[in-house]
């Protein structure tokens, strides 16, 4: 049986009012930037096959490791673009293709909450953390595995960006770009992540044998 | 920290009271590259729909504190339907007109959100025919907690995420199981 657990409900009841209040006062003030790293990657910038094949493209996205179909919905078309643009294949399917060809994309978000960790060092070299208490960092993860037929051994190249949130009245951060929404913020990850990881497919000895 | 608890609580307003669709189940890489393996044949996808018994509304929406959630495809049952077939269809494994075919009940389907820790349960019964013969008959179950939250901001989505998670998590099982897999095999 679904069950509504009555507690929460309580405490939502008199949290509306108040984070209404706190929308009200404090919307406006959080600002987002994609910090410089990996760069954009032109069509043009891919070392392309002599012979592009189709090939089998899954998607997914991950949220702390676990799937996420919602966030999935959302930006697979994205990837999907990334994918498309690169000329790294004739075509893309949601379908297996005769050569069993198959191309999977997994972008996994996770928070970043020690900035001393080896993971957030994985995404934050270069960067200060003296404003590590007005900050929110988000870190992004694109790992991308290409199987060339039934068997074959998998080729996986990973890239990662991470994108900065914050409150109140603060200079941007260094080394960043500021992004107008989310939604600008997360299509700048997708493009940068997933082509800088399609670059180093392309050059990969064993994807262009 | 604090920041993201006061973005959180702004949120929590936007997210009670309201229904939400699911958004369609994706065949994961996983999943893929395991059915590709599997040696199992190409399968037709029978009926699915309730189980004798079960309550109705188990088959219709979920709730998550405040906030419902039903599939696209119209009832549960549809929906394990279709993510199967998407599955299937995904590793090379559909085929409409093949002799072996599955279908399926949805037994049980269960969200606690919980303040701290959240729980889903999913169970459904899954039968496989080899041209009309039963050859697999075996009710499977999935049952998972996560780390849950008083932030509905927080607790919400990823309770409805989980409670999806538990139907491919079911589906996993099934993919795995050595009597599917020796039923769904070419005989010996």
């Amino acid at each position: 049986m679904n069950r509504i657990v009555k507690g929460p409900w309580k405490w939502a009841c008199w949290s509306v009012p108040l984070a209404a209040a706190l929308g009200l006062f404090l919307s406006g003030c959080v600002s987002m930037y994609v910090p410089n790293g990996l760069p954009e990657v032109a069509p043009a910038d891919y070392v392309k096959p002599q012979h592009p094949a189709a090939v089998q493209l899954l998607v997914d996205w991950t949220t702390e490791g676990k799937s996420n179909t919602k966030a999935l919905a959302e930006t697979r078309g994205e990837v999907v673009s990334v994918v498309n643009e690169s000329g790294l294949f004739a075509s893309t399917s949601r379908d297996p293709v005769p050569s069993a060809a198959l191309l999977a994309i997994t972008i996994d978000d996770s928070p970043i909450t020690n900035p001393n960790s080896a993971f957030a060092k994985g995404f934050l070299t270069g960067f200060t953390f003296g404003l590590i208490g007005t900050k929110g960092f988000e870190g992004y993860t694109c790992t991308v595995t290409y199987i060339p037929s039934n068997g074959a051994d998998k080729l996986t190249h990973v890239t990662r960006q991470p994108l900065i949130f914050t409150m109140g009245a603060h200079a941007a951060p260094d080394n960043s770009i500021p992004a107008p929404t989310l939604k600008d913020a997360v299509r700048t990850m997708i493009r940068r992540t997933v082509g800088n990881a399609l670059k180093e497919l392309a050059v990969d000895p064993a994807f262009t044998r | 920290m604090r920041f993201r608890m006061i973005l959180l609580v702004m949120l929590s307003a936007l997210a009670s009271g309201c229904a939400t669709t699911l958004a369609p189940h994706q065949p994961s890489v996983n999943t893929v590259t395991m059915l590709r393996s599997s040696g199992i044949q190409k399968l037709a996808v029978g009926d699915f729909k309730l189980a004798p018994g079960a309550k109705a509304d188990i088959d219709k929406s979920v709730s998550a504190r405040a906030t419902s959630a039903s599939p696209a495809e119209g009832t549960f049952s549809a929906y394990l339907k279709a993510a199967l077939v998407s599955d299937l269809k995904a590793s090379g494994l559909y085929d409409a007109g093949a002799a072996l075919a599955i279908q399926g009940q949805l037994v049980d389907a269960q969200l606690d959100t919980g303040m701290s820790t959240g729980r889903a349960i999913i169970a459904a019964h899954f039968q496989v025919t080899r041209s009309g013969q039963t050859a697999f008959d075996k009710t499977l179950k999935d049952e998972h907690t996560w780390d849950s939250s008083f932030v509905g901001a927080i607790a919400i989505p990823r309770a409805i995420n989980e409670y999806q998670a538990g139907y491919a998590n079911l589906l996993g099982q099934l993919y795995k199981d050595p009597d599917f897999l020796r039923a769904c095999r070419a005989p010996q």
